[in-house]
């Protein structure tokens, strides 16, 4: 048999969005004003119908708390459903957490979804109320359209009464309570395997959640005085509406041979009375149902400040676990707590589904000491003792020491945990931890224009090095040309030196025209007689006029020098005004 | 005594444009992107890989560059099971810490989980198996620096023997260390040359695709020789248009694909 897959869930979640995009939903509060707001898909429908809630959670934190749900008088939720998001725009995080919840009203009349609550660093936000008027339905769900070709009725067989092939449909339990598993069943009878490959064609399952997977059993069955091979296909499915609803024709596709044609057989529909959870729910009760129990571990009873332990609640039984509401996990002051996605692990087996939901929550400690991490509760609903049922973890005790370079009472940094030795062997390298500093993007050093200008500048630098000591070198080389060269400027420096500091103008004008002399001549002229220094200007092609203007100078620095009552101020700084132009003169000649 | 005073100056000045070099190795510190990726680690931890991603990506497309993100970026998509984007940013991790042993380890992890395997043949000349070889070792940006400081090196050595007494151990000395120096430069010189022309000469890229058919020209009209799949690592020779050419390293094989299947390295 070829088994047609139906998705229930999906097809009615696609509907909801629909309906909140064309069917005008009804929000309690706008988004982006306060951190919560809750809207309904419609504010009138009938007791066939269900009705999607939608709580919106958002705030500027990594984490947000999740909403307290009122006590929904005259609804009971069928399933529950969250999705988050986190946006980062420039720098600023934000985090939006969606809850979809699906009611079924049991009670008709104007009903009302009390405020939903939420409370964020301590402040306390709700929505306002959200009234839903609800009529009396007709009983049974809108049948699927296209359930049945045209021109082709369901045609129950009546009974078996030796047919060659004979189909039946029937289910486990025809009153259930909503939620509560049904075992739905197709028994084919062949008189002969004389018909090849016969397919199967799952009826839609309207008002049902069902397991994907169908179970398919063989065996032998005498019936009717007759020897049949009996092939069984059960469907586990979940009713989500309260009230009548009829599970329409499974068809069967025989196909044909060369003596005989085709045909198509379809079981009888199968009507339910599936009934609502009764009243007396406790508040926190979130609509699970079936047989659970929960049961708590931590991953050590020791730790240490700042380092991560890992808590892990494991909800078991039978039941619809896959739609099966969180438990309530509760307030953990002091400790950092970061949730993981839950796993779920389920087996369809001998007309039941059992299976476990293991969650996981990465826990830091704060501060040191002993601690006990409070009972994790969860209740559901029991159908086969009619009761509501609360189960709790045992508390875990747990002691944790100040950790290395912690002290107690410090908020926790948010350093990475580490992986356990099994996985370091066999796993990827965890995360690096975050740097001081995040480094920009930036190009590499050779498209630097700085990075070549530190190569120029030292070369320029040490080209200049090079300049100067080469001259510096040839100055040594050519001590008295270097004279000859520096002779007028260190001349002139030594005048403008007697005018500061007040000394013997006459000695000083001597002295300098002298120096400078024997710089430009290159030979020492201290010693000389006037008539010999006369002799060897003139030898040196100087003009006579130059000559004697030295001779002058000389003679007039030695008579304020040594001629009492000759030296007078003011002729002294003219007689070293005139070695100033003297020395101007000379220096074009010599 | 000036000619030492000036000695000094130049290397004052050759000490102050290697420090003002060796800065623009650094990158300007902020804030809030340690906070944001604070947030992204704290997201991997949670399980929640896809977020994660989203967070580091955005740091990276507000221009931050750093090994540890690539690095815990190229573990958000191995953990998602896209080894191709877990390769292709364990390797950007790797151009900005090529010693780094965990982006190794993860690298080779990676790779593990890849479906293609290319036996690499050797490749012909000198420059480019040599650049590819540094690039495993060192960063462009620090054979940068050794040959910018061996120049100085050469430089201040060579200052000194100007000024030094032409005899003596002390002359022969800072000989045998200005001779050091440029040979130090010349290598130094020579890697970042092979660097560059390795880096030029072919651009690296991985496949990021599921899987992708490689046709033997620019368009979905041309034959396909072969597929790839997603964390093969290629040579990304050219792109026209939406198509990329590559080549499987050794040159055997060559072809395009669409460019958004591959994502350059670098």
């Amino acid at each position: 048999m070829k088994p047609r897959t139906k998705h229930i869930i999906p097809v009615l979640l696609a509907a909801a969005v629909l309906l909140l995009t064309t069917g005008g939903p009804v929000r309690a509060q706008s988004p982006g004003q306060d951190p919560i707001f809750a809207e309904v898909d419609r504010t009138s429908l009938s007791t066939d119908e269900t009705l999607t809630l939608t709580v919106t959670v958002s705030g500027g934190m990594l984490s947000t708390p999740r909403p307290a749900l009122p006590d929904l008088q005259g609804f009971q939720i069928l399933s529950s459903q969250s999705s988050s998001q986190i946006s980062i725009v420039n720098g600023d995080i934000s985090s939006r957490v969606v809850y979809v919840y699906r009611l079924q009203p049991y009670e008709t009349g104007d009903l009302v979804i009390q405020p939903i609550a939420v409370t964020v660093d301590g402040q306390t936000y709700s929505t306002p109320p959200i009234g839903v008027q609800v009529v009396q339905g007709t009983g049974a769900p809108a049948p699927a359209p296209g359930s049945l070709p045209p021109g082709q009725a369901a045609q129950p067989a009546p009974e078996l009464q030796g047919q060659d092939l004979y189909v039946e449909a029937e289910v486990d339990n025809p009153a259930p309570y909503v939620g509560e598993l049904v075992v739905y069943t197709v028994r084919l009878y062949q008189a002969a395997n004389a018909f090849g490959q016969i397919g199967y064609e799952s009826p839609p399952f309207t008002g049902f959640w069902s397991e994907q997977d169908t179970s398919q059993y063989n065996y032998l069955a005498e019936a009717a005085g007759r020897i049949y091979d009996v092939t069984e296909v059960q469907t586990l499915l979940f009713p989500s509406v309260v009230g009548p609803v009829t599970i329409e024709p499974a068809g069967l596709v025989i196909p044909g041979s060369f003596f005989q044609p085709g045909q198509r057989l379809y079981t009888q529909p199968v009507a339910l009375d599936v009934q609502p959870l009764p009243p007396g729910a406790p508040a926190a009760f979130e609509g699970a149902v079936g047989q659970f129990s929960l049961a708590g571990t931590l991953d050590a009873v020791q730790g240490a400040v700042n380092e991560p332990l890992t808590w892990r609640v494991t909800l078991s039984g039978r039941g619809n676990l896959s739609v099966a509401p969180d438990p309530m996990w509760p307030e953990m002051p002091g400790w950092r707590d970061f949730e993981s996605k839950a796993s779920i692990h389920t087996e369809a087996k001998d007309g039941q589904v059992s299976g476990s939901r293991v969650y996981e929550r990465l826990l830091v400690p704060s501060s040191a000491g002993e601690f006990t991490l409070p009972a994790v509760e969860y209740i559901y609903f029991d159908p086969a003792d009619g009761q509501y049922h609360t189960i709790r973890t045992e508390p875990l005790t747990v002691s944790i020491a100040p950790g290395s370079g912690s002290t107690a009472g410090t908020m926790p940094p948010t350093a990475d945990p580490p992986e356990s030795a099994e996985q370091a062997a066999a796993d990827i390298h965890h995360l690096k931890p975050v740097p001081a500093g995040l480094a920009r993007a930036t190009p590499p050093l050779t498209k630097s224009a700085l990075y070549w200008a530190a190569w120029a500048v030292p070369l320029v630098g040490a080209a200049g090095y090079w300049t100067w000591h080469r001259r510096q070198r040839f100055w040594e080389r050519n001590a008295g040309l270097a004279r000859n060269s520096q002779a007028r400027r260190k001349a002139k420096k030594a005048l403008a030196q007697v005018r500061r500091q007040d000394r013997d103008a006459y000695e000083a004008a001597g002295q300098v025209l002298r120096t400078f002399l024997g710089d430009k001549l290159d030979q020492p002229v201290l010693g000389l007689t006037h008539q010999a220094l006369a002799a060897l200007l003139t030898e040196r092609g100087l003009e006579a006029d130059l000559v004697e203007r030295v001779d002058v100078l000389l003679v007039s620095s030695e008579m304020g020098r040594f001629a009492p009552g000759a030296s007078d101020a003011g002729h002294a700084h003219s007689l070293l005004q005139e070695v100033g132009m003297l020395i101007d003169a000379l220096e074009r000649d010599l | 005594m000036k000619r030492w005073a000036l000695i000094t100056l130049v290397m004052l000045l050759m000490g102050s444009l290697f420090v003002a070099s060796a800065s623009l190795l650094r990158a300007s510190e902020a804030g809030t992107p340690t906070e944001i990726m604070r947030t992204g680690n704290q997201l991997y931890e949670q399980g929640q890989y896809a977020q994660a991603a989203l967070v580091y990506e955005q740091l990276i497309d507000q221009g931050y560059s750093d090994s540890a993100l690539y690095y815990n970026l190229g573990n958000v998509y191995y953990r998602q099971g896209e080894y191709g984007r877990a390769i292709l940013n364990y390797r950007r991790a790797q151009q900005l810490a090529p010693r780094d042993a965990d982006i190794e380890t993860n690298l080779a992890r990676a790779r593990d989980q890849v479906m293609d395997r290319v036996e690499v043949a050797e490749e012909a000349g000198v420059l480019r198996p040599l650049g590819e070889m540094l690039q495993r070792w060192v960063t462009l940006n620090e054979l940068a620096m050794v040959a910018l400081a061996a120049w100085m090196a050469v430089l201040f050595l060579s200052a000194l023997l100007l000024g030094a007494p032409k005899h003596g151990a002390w002359h022969a000395g800072v000989r045998y260390a200005q001779i050091a120096a440029l040979g130090l430069l010349l290598v130094a010189g020579l890697f970042v040359g092979s660097y560059l022309y390795a880096e030029r000469s072919a651009a690296d890229g991985v496949v990021v695709a599921d899987q992708v058919a490689v046709t033997s020209g620019p368009g979905p009209q041309y034959v396909t020789e072969f597929s790839l799949h997603s964390g093969a690592e290629v040579r990304l020779v050219d792109v026209q248009g939406s198509w990329a050419r590559l080549s499987l390293p050794g040159g055997d094989l060559d072809g395009w694909i669409p460019a958004n299947a591959i994502e350059p390295v670098s």
